[in-house]
């Protein structure tokens, strides 16, 4: 079912509910204005009955005609609404008695109302006077008769409105669970799945492209998650294409390198045979070349090492662990504790260095290329690197800083790039890929990376590693 | 050093690396007769005595690199693992590969030793320098 559907079958039905109530009012209403009608009447005719018994009394002493003629309308009268009262009468807008009760009271004052007619009758026609003493007698019953009658039909007439009011409590009490039930209707149509598919959406933007949303029924939301998954589906499918693409990448990458190697072997073992069995033969100039050809050969291994290295840290996923950054980091400076003993380099890693989630192997590499960058750019005795640390909410701020040569503000970006060197090849060694190795490993924590620097200064480098989510 | 002889097989397709190989052991302490295979067929044939390899002395020690034509390394070194005659001889595999599943599955067939070949000679010559300390140390095997 649609929820356009929905949402207007429901205020339809809302409001069919009401006009039937209202329709049920005024029909309610009418009956008890009838009642009304029916309780004044009976309440005339204790009236008309008295007034019969003097117009009698009157007649025989005056024996006035106009006496007698207004007995005969008031007998006239009091019979039409008798009947009108027991059987209802259009001109007189009476419905007639329903209730068992007040018809038997009707049936009883008719018996008495015959005997007494009939006395009237007596009365007026043949002037009887003794048919007095009879109406007497009788002018009391009947009065009594109708009092009985209209108390009954004011008792009918009261419960009447005591049902009316229980009835209108009961379509209260429906309307209103009408309208919860609605309203809840409404709200598992539309908040529940909305909430699902924000969930979704939140799973998502989280990274989870597997996600399905069910389609369950006809309506909007099954529409709008049809949609979600045929996105998700789209979402996962560029994903597996590009980390195809990646991953051909990163082989080809690797292959290359390996087969770049076999033939640099070659060169690099022939011209070392080369200066070992024939350099005498050779003149300087000749040697020179040589020697030309063997730097070129430690250059190209140390490129293609480095893309070993970085194929390798993209391709390899170690698992993720624990590590206390204080550890690995002592870790890493013995490694290369030759080589700052030997540049007699001051090293201050600071204390608090926290617990990180990370793949600890890819985190070694990441120091170790940081360390060894900062060792590598100082000019100053002498060369001070500090290993820092900042705590962060959500994640690890990691600096190191060195009392180097610096970097200008434009290549703050460059220097991250593969195989950008900003000196000179004599000066300084490597090759250039330290710090895209460094970047690539920060990416994959899912962290960022900066440097800041002045010239003739030092650098600093920061990175953040996210802490640990807790599901 | 006690002076011997070993008959070394090298399973090498590359020409330049069997000059290398060939240089690096000249250069080594050990007496050796280098015995230069280019593929893995003419390794079998050769440790089978087939053909023309009917008079060949049986090797002491086999260097064999992994990527070879026709029959590769690793399946000449599944068969030598399961010939009860030669298993008994040492095995290096010499390649570039640093692949995992590689080295996996060489250790799984009982290779002896893995050696990745270096770029650089004199990595290389100590790579030689490796295998014959090893061949030393090691029992000589069957004779």
């Amino acid at each position: 079912m649609s929820i356009r559907f929905r949402i207007v079958g429901s205020f339809v039905l809302l409001i069919l509910f009401l006009i039937g109530s209202e329709l049920y009012d005024k029909i309610v209403i009418n009956s008890l204005i009838g009642d009304a009608k029916m309780i004044n009447y009976a309440g005339s005719q204790r009236m008309r009955t008295a007034k019969l018994a003097y117009l009698a009394s009157v007649y025989i002493e005056t024996r006035d005609e106009a006496y007698k003629k207004e007995i005969t309308k008031e007998i006239t009268k009091y019979e039409e609404i008798l009947d009108g009262l027991q059987q209802g009468s259009e001109k007189l807008e009476l419905v007639g008695v329903n209730d068992m009760e007040a018809n038997a009271y009707i049936g009883e004052a008719r018996t008495l109302w015959t005997v007494y007619k009939i006395n009237l009758g007596e009365i007026i026609d043949k002037k009887d006077a003794r048919s007095i003493m009879l109406i007497r007698e009788l002018v009391f019953p009947l009065i009594e008769e109708m009092n009985h009658l209209t108390f009954r039909l004011d008792e009918v007439s009261t419960s009447n409105v005591e049902q009316f009011r229980q009835a209108k409590k009961i379509a209260l009490w429906i309307a209103l669970l009408l309208g919860i039930l609605i309203a809840i209707d409404i709200m598992r149509a539309i908040v529940r799945p909305m909430n699902k598919l924000l969930n979704g959406m939140h799973k998502v933007a989280e990274g989870d492209l597997h996600l399905q949303m069910e389609e369950r029924g006809k309506n909007e939301f099954s529409l709008l998650a049809a949609s979600f998954n045929d996105m998700t589906n789209s979402l996962n499918e560029s994903r597996n294409e590009l980390e195809k693409t990646n991953k051909e990448l990163e082989d080809f990458v690797y292959t290359v390198s390996h087969d770049l190697k076999e033939p640099l072997r070659g060169i690099s073992a022939f011209s070392q045979f080369i200066r070992e069995d024939y350099e005498e033969k050779l003149d300087d100039k000749g040697r020179d070349y040589l020697k030309r050809i063997i730097k070129s050969c430690s250059r190209m291994r140390e490129l293609i090492d480095d893309l070993l290295t970085l194929s390798r840290i993209g391709r390899t996923k170690n698992p993720f662990e624990e590590v206390d950054a204080k550890v690995l980091v002592e870790e890493v400076l013995n490694r290369s504790k030759h080589f700052i003993d030997e540049k007699k380099v001051v090293i201050n890693v600071a204390e608090d260095l926290p617990v990180i989630y990370c793949d600890k192997i890819k985190m070694q590499e990441l120091f170790a290329n940081l360390i060894s960058n900062a060792i590598k750019f100082i000019d100053k005795s002498p060369p001070v690197v500090e290993i820092g640390y900042e705590k962060r909410s959500g994640e690890d701020l990691f600096f190191i800083s060195d009392n180097g040569i610096g970097i200008d503000k434009r290549y703050f970006d460059k220097i991250f790039e593969i195989f950008q060197r900003l000196n000179l090849k004599e000066d300084y060694k490597g090759s250039g890929a330290g710090l895209t190795i460094v970047k690539k490993v920060v990416e994959e924590h899912g962290g960022r990376i900066w440097v800041e620097s002045l010239v003739g200064e030092g650098s600093t480098f920061f990175f953040t590693i996210p802490k640990r989510s807790n599901n | 050093m006690r002076q011997k002889t070993i008959e070394v097989l090298l399973v090498e397709d590359n020409p330049d690396d069997v000059e290398i190989t060939k240089r690096a052991f000249a250069k080594g302490n050990l007496l050796n007769r280098l015995h230069i295979v280019r593929d893995g067929q003419e390794a079998l044939d050769y440790l089978y005595g087939q053909g023309e390899y009917a008079e060949v002395p049986r090797p002491g020690l086999i260097l064999l690199d992994i990527n070879l034509p026709k029959v590769n390394g690793i399946d000449v070194l599944r068969k030598i693992k399961k010939d009860d005659d030669l298993r008994e001889i040492p095995v290096v595999m010499l390649t570039v590969s640093k692949r995992d599943e590689d080295i996996v599955e060489s250790y799984d067939l009982g290779v002896n030793s893995y050696i990745i070949k270096p770029v650089e000679f004199d990595k290389f010559m100590e790579t030689a320098k490796n295998i014959e300390n090893y061949w030393l140390h090691t029992n000589e095997g069957p004779k």
